[in-house]
């Protein structure tokens, strides 16, 4: 397994394990009732949590192991390929985790069509700079109001659209 | 018989009813392929588009949707690695493989034919067994759901890939996130941080689409190589008779699989997708090839998934009772028409009836044969650029997120699992577990504690009951041969310390 594969086994287990700790620890101190017959509410997940808790530390102490076995194997092999070198999460994808998180606050702040353009003129710039702005910006605004009358129109679907309520469209 | 007969040739003779269910497969076609969009939401739509139509050309366009709604999700599930809907989760799994092999055409040829095998012999089922089969859905009760979610979730161990511990992490994880919400028994509420939006629970549509659409178009950013412009030649569509031939059994096993599944009320095509997977792979002679492009795969998805349509609509049609979520709207669609489903409805609108019967067997052969002709349409549409692609998919699917409940926390709930997914992707847990944990968790804890609760804590209840104890131990029969066949996988590995 690379380098890379490896290191983000180990934080996921570790992050799932840290999680489930704590739901664990919701479970004991939640406001539940407790004289039921049966299983009470809280029995089942915390029977899954410890479940999960024993597999993530195992695959965590087992990541960790492998990791420097490999990481000795890799030192033997004094080549180190591009893939090794390259980060965890790529850039690209940095900056679109980013945009899409904007883009889903921004459909409250400046509205659904608004955002959607922006979203989609700036996401496709990003990974093709190539292309004329104006095309990107004609796709955008063409395949928003696509989905905007599609959805409105077809499904009922209101979108918030804080600044066209308020000039009053 | 003979009035199957004679209602196949008046429908067939009548323009509008053939426009209809043409329409309305075409629809449910493009909604399917669609992520982000479901055959649900297609049924839902033409609910009030079919008012003034009369009832079985309104419940015929309906079932087009539906059927082309349960077949269309193949074909971004084998383009883009995301399923159109969720009964497609499991054809990506040897869908894309093989498309990334320049196979493309052929796996959505391979889904094509199985979709429609599937519908028609589900539709076999419904038209000539339906009311023999009802009584056996009025059989299931808590202890043989419970056994029926407990073998769904032995599954896991066939779509973990190469972990099986990362694949029960991940099944583990899906139970998890099916916890939250009100406690199905005390209505307790667990895990909802005092957050109303959580009052019924996680969503499943939109952690569906966050779990797997968002991680793929994520990847996709980066993946030049990701599939495009797949060059559908219609001599590679279509299998040979001899291949055709050769997959019979997969074919007729897990269409049978897809009808039982479908009849037995509150489950739905991705719990009979999953278990025809598990099934097509332990009888096929190379298991080992299942999940890197196995048409067979995609064969057992398929050929369940939309034989689920005809065994979702016998317990509706008898009983009244949906046997999945698209005939629990179409139900409603059934009612606004003054039908009641029930076994009133065979006496006194037995032509209706016969009309439903018919205008499904149209739809099943117009949803083979409009993917035969449009195939290319299809590709075309999700063979744009990478960047718009990725860009328009985001926006569908958070849309898609949104439109179920007109509710913001969907949609940042969809980004949150989305990144999650997607680590956990990068870390090679597998998502399809996951997704089998959201689904079955919710309704394996609930039968399981029913069980208990009414039979004053005795377990025996699994054992006294047929159907649950054959369950029983065929989950017991695939854990323990699943554990036994690692375990020799293991033996042969020599250096490696795998998990």
């Amino acid at each position: 397994m690379d380098k890379q594969k490896r290191l983000t086994e180990i934080i996921m287990s570790a992050f799932i394990l840290a999680v489930s700790t704590y739901l664990l620890q919701i479970a004991y101190t939640s406001k539940i009732r407790t004289k039921v017959q049966g299983m009470n509410s809280m029995a089942f997940p915390k029977a899954i949590l410890y479940l999960l808790i024993a597999l993530c530390l195992y695959v965590a102490i087992t990541g960790v192991i492998n990791l420097k076995k490999e990481k000795s194997l890799r030192r033997l092999d004094k080549k180190t390929s591009d893939q090794e070198k390259s980060p965890i999460i790529a850039k690209e994808v940095a900056l679109s985790v980013g945009l899409i998180i904007l883009y889903a606050i921004g459909w409250q702040f400046i509205g659904f069509i608004l955002s959607s353009i922006l979203f989609v003129f700036v996401e496709s710039r990003i990974l093709d700079p190539e292309k004329p702005w104006w095309h990107t910006m004609l796709v955008a605004a063409g395949y928003t109001l696509l989905v905007y009358f599609a959805f409105s129109m077809g499904f009922g679907v209101t979108f918030p659209e804080p600044i066209f309520a308020a000039i009053g469209i | 018989m003979a009035d199957i007969i004679n209602g196949v040739i008046s429908t067939v003779t009548n323009p509008q009813a053939m426009l209809m269910v043409f329409l309305g497969t075409f629809m449910g076609l493009v909604f399917g392929s669609l992520p982000g969009l479901t055959a649900t939401m297609a049924v839902a739509l033409l609910i009030p588009m079919t008012f003034t139509l009369e009832p079985v050309i309104a419940i015929g366009t309906m079932l087009g949707a539906y059927v082309g709604g349960m077949a269309g999700g193949a074909v971004a599930a084998i383009l883009l690695n995301i399923p159109g809907t969720p009964s497609a989760v499991v054809t990506t799994i040897d869908g894309h493989p093989m498309a990334r092999a320049g196979r493309g055409a052929e796996a959505l040829g391979w889904a094509a034919i199985a979709s429609g095998f599937g519908g028609l012999i589900s539709w076999v089922f419904l038209a000539f067994l339906s009311p023999v089969l009802a009584r056996m859905a009025t059989s299931f009760s808590a202890p043989e759901y419970a056994a029926l979610a407990m073998f769904g979730l032995t599954i896991i161990s066939a779509v973990s890939g190469k972990s099986v511990v990362k694949g029960i992490i991940a099944g583990l994880i899906g139970m998890v996130l099916s916890f939250a919400g009100t406690d199905p028994i005390w209505g307790d509420l667990r895990f909802t941080f005092g957050n109303y939006n959580l009052l019924s629970g996680v969503a499943t549509m939109p952690a569906l689409i966050g779990l797997y659409s968002i991680p793929q178009i994520l990847n996709g950013c980066t993946n030049k190589n990701t599939v495009r412009n797949v060059k559908v030649k219609m001599k590679n569509f279509m299998p040979s008779l001899k291949s055709l031939w050769k997959s019979k059994w997969n074919i007729i096993r897990t269409s049978i699989i897809g009808v039982f599944i479908g009849i037995i009320p509150a489950t739905g095509g991705n719990i009979a997708a999953f278990i025809a997977y598990d099934q097509a792979k332990r009888f096929s002679k190379e298991p080992e090839t299942f999940g890197k492009g196995n048409p067979d795969g995609i064969i057992a998805s398929e050929a369940a998934n939309n034989a689920v349509c005809g065994g979702a609509l016998i317990p509706l049609l008898t009983l009244g009772i949906p046997g999945d979520s698209v005939t629990a709207v179409m139900l409603g669609g059934l009612l606004i028409h003054g039908l009641t489903p029930g076994p009133a409805l065979f006496t006194e609108h037995y032509d209706v009836v016969i009309g439903i019967f018919t205008t499904l067997l149209i739809a099943t052969f117009l949803m083979v044969l409009i993917q035969m002709v449009g195939i290319k349409f299809f590709v075309k549409v999700l063979s744009v650029p990478t960047n718009y692609l990725s860009a328009a998919l985001v926006v569908l699917s958070l849309v898609g997120s949104f439109a179920l409940r007109r509710n913001m926390f969907d949609v940042f709930m969809t980004i949150g699992l989305g990144l999650f997914g997607f680590f956990l992707m990068k870390g090679g847990f597998p998502i399809a577990p996951a997704v089998l944990g959201l689904v079955l968790g919710r309704m394996f804890e609930r039968e399981f504690r029913t069980a208990l609760r009414t039979s004053n804590g005795n377990m025996s209840v699994f054992i006294e009951r047929p159907i649950a104890l054959a369950l029983i131990i065929i989950s017991v029969a695939v854990v323990v041969s699943t554990a036994v066949k690692r375990y020799r996988e293991r033996a042969k590995v020599k250096d490696e310390f795998v998990i």
